[in-house]
């Protein structure tokens, strides 16, 4: 079955709509309270609420954000300052029974269940997790009554999912969790690439994410760079696309207050699927040049437009994204065409392409900066070579 | 002098007891009881607390369940000294460890299996794991039906442990143990954790009562504890082309992590029906 694709929304969610709507990318929307306010979420359309998620997004409980406060079930707002034993004693049930009657009243697709994010290997992850949100949200939705499958959110960072006795402690408590149904996985990394690059990393959370299809659990992983695609060989059910780095890359720092800041503009930077890399816009002209054309980049309207000579590349502008939106999940729609054996396959060619045109690339004297250039693939093929001898692919 | 001795009290009331088991803590009666008519007599004593918490924690659950899969509990009195008393249903029958030579055949072991999980599964909706399900643990009735006892180790997952945290190995009969229990991973031990000790005696019973882990037959490691740790058993049993359908089955019983074994009783036993069928289809 092909992998179901989510926006992630966060920031400029008008660009995400738009493709769902005009471009059809996507099945689902995860909603991310910290960039809408209550009263927004509450009026989209209902089909739009129906097809879509809310994340909570109860990382820093104790966060003063704007709009998150728009949220009265917020641990913070609910329990007038957010402090983990109070809260525990006499808040997470009342919060869990909010939160889960919101999600419910919109009509959501799944209830998720929120997580607190703990950075390191705390021993008392899975009895907090558990204590504060699990057991409090399963009760809520056992009295209002479920009518839809639970999801339970978690931020594993790469430590968590690497040290085999955590991650099997993880693997049991989450399995062991009879009234979910899947689970909304976010991986924290940090310091965070532009694409993951950590071998062990890559072939241990393919090996988690697989260990929980096994078991039956609907498998959502949230905040993917393009990583999804390596990603979609242990058969998740649903991955993510966003638009900005932040929204492909999760970082607690975004979580932490409001932006007061001026923004730090990035380089504009192209997806270009044949590379299965995302290519600094200035090096687009040089690679024309050499190769007398643009045919390597994804054709699309998009492409149409940017492709002129009067185009503003910029950061901040939708076509970048929406290009990135349309192409991407047309290559995981692709590649999950596919299933087992034949999906390793087919991602290994796709990496060997992509190897080889980056060496022929370079043979024309484009040289490519560290976070445009095929560095990160041998990473993946070694870490999708690895799962494949688990598998008995190989 | 045996434990029976400090009873005489009570067994004056039985003068027909017949003593079936006695041991260091426990001696096993046969008796006529006025009420219930043929029963099993236990009495026994204790010096821990958590003995008798243990004790109380089986009968409370016995009292719980109304299933042919349990003998059923008719009295239960702490008496002074230190001392207990049970009177439970009588069932004719023997202990699986004695007759395991009855179930080579695999679909006969399947269907004790079948039957072992439907009796297990009353525990588990109830959130308890037996966690001692061994061949001396299941006793055979006249009609095949097996019947689970010895629910003194059973933990309630959402009651605190009576394990002291400082044991190096959970309660439980080490040689049946997943590895979970061995390790007194606490936290890891769930319903799944009977899956583990289903698993060893399904390939007992289809391996004429030799256990799977046995460095005799494994050819590794020093004992069946550390053979159980390691993961290491006998997987030459399935060379035998008629055995090679339960290969998955087993595998996933054996998982040496909970999360690898079956997530619900459900999909356990959808899976041993269709072993059945596959190997009804072999014979």
């Amino acid at each position: 079955m092909s992998v179901e694709i989510f926006h992630q929304l966060g920031f400029r969610s008008q660009w995400n709509f738009q493709s769902l709507n005009n471009d059809h990318v996507g099945n689902s929307i995860i909603l991310a309270p910290s960039h809408m306010e209550r009263n927004e979420t509450e009026s989209l359309s209902d089909s739009l609420k129906r097809i879509s998620i809310f994340d909570p997004q109860f990382f820093l409980p104790n966060v003063q954000k704007r709009k998150l406060a728009t949220y009265n079930f917020f641990p913070d707002v609910i329990a007038n300052g957010f402090q983990t034993t109070e809260y525990n004693e006499g808040y997470s049930e009342e919060c869990a029974e909010q939160c889960i009657a919101f999600q419910k009243s919109n009509d959501f697709r799944m209830f998720i269940i929120p997580t607190r994010y703990v950075s390191g290997m705390s021993s008392n992850f899975i009895p907090q997790q558990q204590q504060l949100f699990v057991t409090p949200f399963l009760n809520a939705i056992d009295r209002l009554g479920k009518g839809r499958p639970t999801l339970l959110q978690l931020v594993l960072n790469d430590d968590m999912v690497k040290d085999q006795e955590y991650s099997a402690d993880l693997l049991n408590w989450i399995t062991g969790i009879s009234d979910i149904d899947g689970v909304y996985l976010i991986a924290d990394i940090n310091p965070r690439p532009k694409q993951l690059r950590d071998i062990d990393y890559l072939y241990a959370y393919l090996r988690f994410i697989n260990a929980l299809v096994v078991n039956d659990l609907y498998v959502l992983l949230g905040y993917l760079n393009t990583e999804a695609a390596l990603l979609t060989l242990a058969s998740p059910n649903g991955v993510t696309i966003g638009s900005y780095e932040n929204l492909r890359m999760f970082n607690i720092r975004n979580f932490e207050s409001d932006d007061t800041g001026t923004i730090h503009g990035p380089n504009a930077r192209l997806y270009v699927s044949r590379l299965l890399q995302w290519i600094d816009t200035n090096y687009l002209g040089a690679i024309v040049r050499v190769l007398g054309n643009t045919d390597l980049f994804d054709d699309n309207h998009y492409k149409a437009l940017m492709f002129t000579p009067s185009y503003q590349w910029h950061f901040s502008k939708p076509e970048l994204y929406k290009h990135y939106f349309l192409v991407f999940s047309q290559q995981l729609q692709y590649i999950t065409g596919f299933q087992g054996v034949e999906r390793y396959h087919l991602l290994c060619s796709l990496m060997d392409e992509a190897l080889h045109q980056f060496a022929h690339l370079r043979e024309l004297g484009v040289v490519l900066d560290q976070d445009s250039d095929s560095s990160h693939l041998p990473a993946w093929l070694t870490a999708a070579n690895l799962f494949a001898v688990d598998q008995g692919w190989r | 002098m045996g434990i029976a001795e400090n009873f005489q009290d009570i067994l004056a009331t039985f003068p027909d007891a017949q003593l079936l088991k006695e041991g260091g803590q426990k001696a096993v009666f046969l008796i006529s009881h006025p009420n219930y008519g043929k029963s099993v007599l236990k009495v026994g004593t204790y010096s821990r607390p958590q003995t008798l918490e243990r004790i109380q924690r089986e009968v409370r659950t016995l009292r719980e369940i109304d299933s042919a899969y349990y003998p059923k509990n008719f009295d239960f009195q702490i008496l002074p000294d230190n001392r207990f008393l049970i009177v439970e249903q009588y069932v004719d029958c023997i202990p699986l460890s004695s007759c395991m030579d009855q179930y080579v055949d695999p679909a006969k072991a399947l269907m004790l299996v079948r039957e072992l999980v439907i009796g297990l599964k009353i525990l588990w909706e109830k959130q308890i794991v037996h966690r001692d399900i061994k061949p001396d643990n299941i006793l055979i009735a006249s009609n095949g039906r097996p019947i689970i006892i010895d629910l003194g180790i059973a933990r309630l997952l959402d009651e605190e442990s009576l394990t002291q945290t400082i044991a190096l190995r959970g309660p439980a009969t080490p040689f049946y143990a997943g590895p979970e229990q061995l390790l007194n991973r606490k936290a890891s031990i769930d319903i799944r954790t009977d899956q583990f000790n289903l698993g060893i005696i399904l390939l007992q019973l289809l391996m004429k009562g030799i256990h799977p882990f046995d460095p005799a037959i494994v050819c590794a490691g020093e004992n069946i504890v550390e053979n159980i740790l390691a993961g290491r058993w006998y997987r030459g049993v399935f060379t035998n082309p008629h055995l090679i359908c339960l290969q998955p089955l087993i595998e996933k019983l054996l998982g040496k992590e909970p999360y690898m074994r079956y997530r619900s009783p459900d999909n356990l036993m959808r899976r041993i029906d269709e072993c059945l069928k596959e190997v009804k289809n072999e014979c």
